[in-house]
């Protein structure tokens, strides 16, 4: 999987890349103001799931045919206001959610994001966490 | 055909035994029945079968009903631990496989609990 670079603006450091459920990073973060004034946006770590799921389609040559379709969803996430040019959140990773996995039907990626406001697919960086089960 | 899985318990965790007996509620004709452990990734309506133990001969014979088949498993020791989401499921389950002559096998499944 790729994963988009975080802006050139935005200085991110992560501590723990890798972590066991139940445990906590934190987030550093460092940016020009006004980039941040530009527009609200929200730094978060999220956990996506990659799965398998099913699209029917009625196209030419394939009438009522399905096909294996892969979706990308937000399983666990928690966001926080970036209001600041620098400081630190906490986030903890929940002792009882998903881990990080690679499937064939089911894939689990852990993350630290940065979003516009409550736009919860619109992300802009990525920095991967690895959670232990 | 008609099969119940019993455990001895509700619980488990990674290289835990897991042993319990098969009760033929329905029996019927059969070449034998074998027990898996299954690491199983879920995503409605797909599934796919990460790991699978080997197989347990539970018997060579005929399902007669009535008949209680016992089975000793274990998990393996760097068993993952369930997980289950909105949008997929990692999941440990016991599968009993009926080899039924001249048709599909029948099989019947039961979810286990597989905590950290």
């Amino acid at each position: 999987m790729s994963w988009p670079e975080p802006p050139d603006w935005l200085r991110l450091e992560v501590e723990p890349r890798r972590l066991a459920r139940g445990g906590t990073v934190t987030v550093a973060f460092d940016a020009p103001h006004d980039r941040i004034a530009e527009y609200p946006r929200e730094l978060g770590l999220a956990c996506l799931a990659h799965h398998a799921g099913r699209f029917k389609t009625g196209e030419v040559g394939n009438p009522g045919g399905r096909f294996r379709v892969d979706r990308q969803d937000v399983v666990c996430a928690d966001w926080r206001l970036l209001d600041d040019a620098e400081g630190e959140f906490e986030f903890t990773v929940p002792g009882e959610g998903p881990y990080s996995y690679e499937g064939d039907v089911v894939s689990f990626y852990w993350g630290v994001w940065l979003r516009a406001e409550a736009r919860v697919l619109d992300r802009e960086a990525y920095v991967a966490v690895v959670v232990d089960p | 055909m008609k099969l119940r899985i019993d455990l001895e318990q509700g619980t488990f965790a990674a290289g835990d035994p897991v042993n319990g007996e098969v009760v033929v509620l329905d029996g019927g004709r059969s070449r034998g029945a074998a027990i898996e452990l299954r690491f199983v990734e879920r995503s409605l309506p797909f599934e796919h079968v990460a790991f699978a133990t080997e197989p347990v001969q539970l018997t060579d014979e005929e399902l007669a009903t009535g008949a209680v088949l016992p089975f000793a498993l274990a998990l393996p020791a760097e068993a993952l631990p369930t997980v289950q989401t909105e949008h997929g499921s990692l999941i440990w389950e016991l599968r009993v496989a009926v080899d039924v002559p001249l048709m599909p096998d029948f099989d019947e499944r039961l979810e286990l609990l597989v905590a950290a």
